[in-house]
């Protein structure tokens, strides 16, 4: 096939003339409306708070961008089994070895660089599991196939989920569905087991010791939002909303920042920042960029021929949608705190590296493709 | 998979996509547009979220050496309530009104009133403040506060006041109490931040202006409460019965300097109640012990013999003529007159004492000098405040810049034109008890865990030397004609002087100082014990029947508390040794007062 030839013999020289702008632009409006959010968020704190750090994980982010926008995707798919290796180990090793923050074991130590593995994980599964799939469309609409990918899946699942890491383990799950949906498997499955999850999960709850109390806390909180502290942040960011009204305060202008009332506003609660200074104007404009964005990646997806550059688009696109999604409705306190960063906008450099690679990974998947579709 | 199947999934995807931000941005417009009133209702009741609490530090407890508390915090707070930071609901008042005895229409009444602010005087128990505390809790109101109010026991009550002290509304803190204030207050800890729902701190959520509670120290004294008690019992009776102005005594181990009890009479009572009961004086802050000077009198004869013999000037057989009186440059010193005949004759140091020959006296004061006299004065701490711990103690007086210093000599000699403090006075006596060995009067043993060494505070005299007063103070007491033989515990040995003082003030009629300086017992003592009655008006003033009595009733509540062995042989043993001396009644004159006459 011609796609096949096109994706791993284009010229690289040539693939940089075939760039997706607009993706690549809405990534970066992304990228600079956190930057202004951080910087807003850390003014008056020591240091300015976070906003240099987070200029400094950017500039780290442009390697791992540079390296999955140049790197022959295929080249991922034939060191698949030592991806998966690599990543089990890994997560592994958090457990073993990882230092703990706020009560979980998430993070280890690279030299001065501390990282969350499962950070990682989210991006090597989608490249994992897109080449089993890929290597299996010829069974793709039997079950046996998606039960298989289902234990391709469990083992990282299981070891991001014992950090505990309940948020990372679900998007992982989200990432499952969206590349079997991408990569053609019925969707009476999909659908199938989103509610055989939903029957497990409604077990795991009233089972003991399946879920920490801390995770069932947030979950009651939702319901007692006014007493509660996991409550008391997301009502806060309901407050910082409702202060922002139409036009917001106004940029470095924002009261609940300023109180420093709610906690962790750099990270999960970025978005409180932008909708109390920018008002609802500039919510739906960030909304717009994000909408931008997911339009472009599901163009990707929607124009790959190949079921691997295909699936490694649906996968992304499924990872960043829930990410949006379940950050957003947290903090809108549709959905208990569960602690996912916004894309491209929350501070922390493992998000922000995993985020900026899977642009890289995006753009060069496109960049092979295009000229087979259109040219 | 058909192409159909194929854009129909894509073309879900999209609708689906589609649809999540149009949901977004409507929840968007929800929340920041259509209920915005409402979201910023709860943003004005933010503070709610946010308590405050005060852990209010533990003023440290003053302990006696025997382990009594003389003073401890009890428990106890002041409910105050900020309106505008409390929920204004019925509910919220009624578990309040439960939680603190107050009823619950008062707090009504003041928030329809529109109060701001309200302090209820009423004593809050601590089972009250833990209640407070869990509504203050249940119903968010950071406005609910507790102080606490300064509810203070004073165990021995005014045994112990002036030494102990008292902390009264608007008066600074006197005693030990004022001395160690700072110590003994500690600091109040301070946790502002977010709770969860069960009133707890959330540790990440701790504000910065929160700070750790630090409660005061203990302070251990060395103060026996026992001791302490049976002193201020017997100064009290004792200036009560002779109609005297007021009257101290103190106890001290010789052996480590200290103060074993340190009593005044009149003293007050330190609780806050009895104060506004009784519109006390300021004058309870008055501690004679530290702050009022006496003359000493003839019983500082016993400290200038000890100076005259240690330095070799005069020895146990050196005998001087007492005439009656001497002159030195116009003025002229007499001793008090006997049957008629001022004069004692010829007396050796030991017969000097026991007829407090001021001739004698003078001297060796005289025979001392006036340099070496001074120097000695000095080493025995008695011109310098004792600097024993508490407030405002004065120094001793003595003019170093008189011009008739030869007169000035003779008669600090026997214990005229020199006041001190009767602690320093104590201090300076007690070293005869510890081998002349003067040792650094101490009160407090330890704040906190920050020891008070005991030290010494430098020889005085030789061992010698201070053994042979000891021995003449014994037969005081121990002969059946000595000033103290009244004085006597039957199976014990005791040592001691009597002494009757001028007054330094003659303003108001002159009037005497009745002294009494003992040591129990007379050997190894563990206590030497200082009483003076100032200005007695009931007919008696002798330090025999005045100060003497005190003396033997804080002696058995020394040998009690010791534990010390009767000595069988004591009583006849003296006798053997001692010259019989009688007592003889005296008529009131200024200066010699031993009243102690050898019997022909």
């Amino acid at each position: 096939m011609a796609t096949l030839r096109a994706m791993s013999g284009a010229p690289r020289i040539a693939l940089l003339r075939r760039i997706d702008w607009p993706l690549l632009a809405s990534a970066g409006i992304l990228l600079a409306g956190g930057l202004l959010a951080l910087y807003s968020e850390g003014l008056g704190k020591e240091g300015g708070g976070n906003f240099r750090k987070q200029l400094l994980n950017m500039s780290l982010g442009l390697v791992p961008f540079v390296l999955f926008a140049w790197l022959d995707p295929a080249a991922w798919r034939r060191r698949a089994h030592a991806l998966y290796i690599v990543n089990v180990l890994m997560l592994a090793a958090v457990l073993a070895l990882g230092f703990r923050a706020g009560g979980a074991q998430r993070w280890l130590s690279l030299g001065p660089i501390q990282f969350q593995p499962s950070e990682l994980a989210k991006l090597f599964t989608v490249l994992t599991l897109a080449t089993f799939l890929a290597s299996r469309q010829d069974s793709i609409r039997k079950l046996s196939t998606f039960g298989l990918s289902f234990l391709h899946m469990l083992l990282p699942v299981l070891l991001v989920f014992k950090q505990p890491h309940l948020g990372a383990s679900l998007v992982m799950l989200a990432i499952w569905l969206s590349v079997s949906i991408a990569g053609g498997v019925p969707l009476r499955f999909v659908f199938g087991s989103v509610a055989v999850a939903a029957g497990v999960l409604g077990l795991a709850w009233v089972t003991p010791g399946v879920l920490h109390d801390y995770q069932k806390e947030r979950v009651i909180a939702m319901f007692h939002s006014d007493v509660q502290e996991n409550g008391y942040q997301a009502l806060r960011s309901e407050i910082a909303f409702g202060a922002g009204g139409v036009f917001g305060e106004g940029y470095l202008r924002g009261e609940q920042k300023q109180g420093r009332f709610i906690p962790e506003q750099n990270t999960d609660f970025i978005f409180t920042v932008i909708g109390e200074e920018g008002g609802l104007v500039g919510c739906v404009l960030v909304l717009g960029a994000f909408a931008f964005f997911f339009y472009r990646v599901w163009l990707v997806m929607l124009e790959a021929d190949d079921p691997y550059a295909k699936m490694i688009a649906g996968g992304i696109l499924g990872m960043m949608l829930f990410h949006t999604a379940v950050n957003l409705m947290m903090i809108l306190q549709m959905l208990p705190v569960v602690g996912l960063w916004l894309p491209f906008m929350s501070y922390g450099g493992t998000a922000l590296w995993l985020c900026m690679a899977s642009v890289g990974l995006l753009l060069n998947v496109r960049a092979r493709e295009r000229p087979v579709l259109f040219g | 998979m058909s192409p159909a199947a194929e854009f129909d999934r894509n073309r879900l995807i999209a609708y689906g996509l589609g649809a999540l931000f149009v949901v977004a941005a409507l929840t968007q417009a929800k929340v920041q547009v259509l209920d915005r009133g409402e979201t910023l209702e709860r943003a004005r009741k933010r503070q709610r979220f946010t308590l405050t609490r005060t852990e209010y530090a533990r003023r440290g407890a003053i302990m006696s050496a025997d382990g009594k508390p003389l003073a401890q915090d009890e428990d106890a707070y002041q409910l105050g309530i900020t309106f505008a930071r409390v929920p204004r609901s019925e509910a919220f008042f009624m578990d309040l009104a439960r939680a603190s005895g107050i009823p619950a229409s008062e707090f009504e009444q003041l928030a329809l009133r529109g109060a701001t602010s309200q302090v209820w005087p009423k004593a809050i128990t601590p089972e009250e403040a833990r209640a407070i505390a869990d509504v203050k809790t249940e119903w968010r109101a950071d406005g609910v506060s507790l102080a606490r109010a300064s509810k203070r026991d004073y165990r021995l009550g005014e045994a112990a006041s002036a030494v102990v002290g008292a902390i009264r509304d608007g008066a600074p803190p006197t005693g030990l109490e004022g001395a160690l204030a700072v110590d003994l207050a500690g600091k109040n800890g301070l946790t502002v931040g977010l709770t969860d729902r069960a009133g707890a701190f959330l540790p990440m959520r701790i504000d910065q202006s929160s700070s750790a509670k630090h409660d005061g120290l203990d302070v251990l004294t060395t103060i026996e409460s026992s001791l302490q008690e049976v002193a201020a019992a017997a100064i009290r009776e004792a200036v009560e019965a002779n109609k005297a102005d007021n009257g101290v005594a103190i106890v001290m181990d010789p052996s480590t300097g200290d103060v074993l009890a340190m009593a005044n009479w009149p003293s007050f009572d330190p609780s806050p109640k009895a104060n506004v009961a009784r519109g006390d004086q300021p004058v309870s802050d008055l501690n004679p012990v530290v702050k009022e000077r006496f003359e000493p009198g003839s019983t500082f004869k016993i400290l200038t013999l000890a100076r005259a013999l240690d330095r070799g000037k005069v020895t146990a057989t050196t005998t001087i003529y007492c005439p009656g009186q001497i002159s030195i440059g116009k003025k002229v010193i007499h001793c008090d007159n006997h049957h008629g005949n001022r004069a004692h004759g010829s007396v050796t140091p030991e017969m000097a004492i026991v007829k407090s020959c001021n001739i004698s006296a003078a001297n060796w004061a005289l025979r001392v000098g006036y340099g070496d006299f001074v120097d000695y004065i000095k080493s025995l701490g008695l011109l310098r405040p004792t600097g024993i711990g508490l407030r405002g103690e004065v120094k001793g007086q003595f003019r170093e810049d008189e011009p008739a210093k030869q007169l000035q000599l003779a008669t600090v000699g026997f214990g005229q034109s020199i006041a001190t403090t009767p602690l320093a006075l104590c201090s300076a006596f007690s070293m005869l008890g510890n081998g002349g060995m003067r040792m650094q009067p101490r009160l407090i043993q330890k704040v906190g865990s920050r020891v008070n060494a005991v030290r010494e505070a430098g020889r005085a005299v030789k061992q010698e030397t201070a053994a042979r007063l000891m021995s003449y103070m014994e037969a005081v007491i121990e002969s059946d004609a000595g000033t103290g033989h009244a004085l006597r515990i039957p199976g014990f040995r005791l040592a001691g002087k009597t002494g009757t003082a001028q007054r330094i003030n003659r303003n108001d009629g002159g009037g005497y100082v009745s002294n009494f300086v003992g040591f129990v017992p007379a050997q190894q003592p563990r206590a030497v014990v200082l009483v003076m009655v100032n200005h007695p008006k009931a007919g008696q003033y002798y330090g025999a029947s005045v100060a003497g009595p005190v003396f033997v009733k804080i002696a058995k509540g020394v040998l009690a508390r010791y534990q010390i062995a009767p000595d069988s042989d004591a009583t006849k043993d003296a006798q053997a040794k001692r010259t019989p001396v009688i007592v003889r009644p005296e008529r009131r004159q200024a200066g010699p007062e031993l009243e102690v006459t050898v019997r022909a």
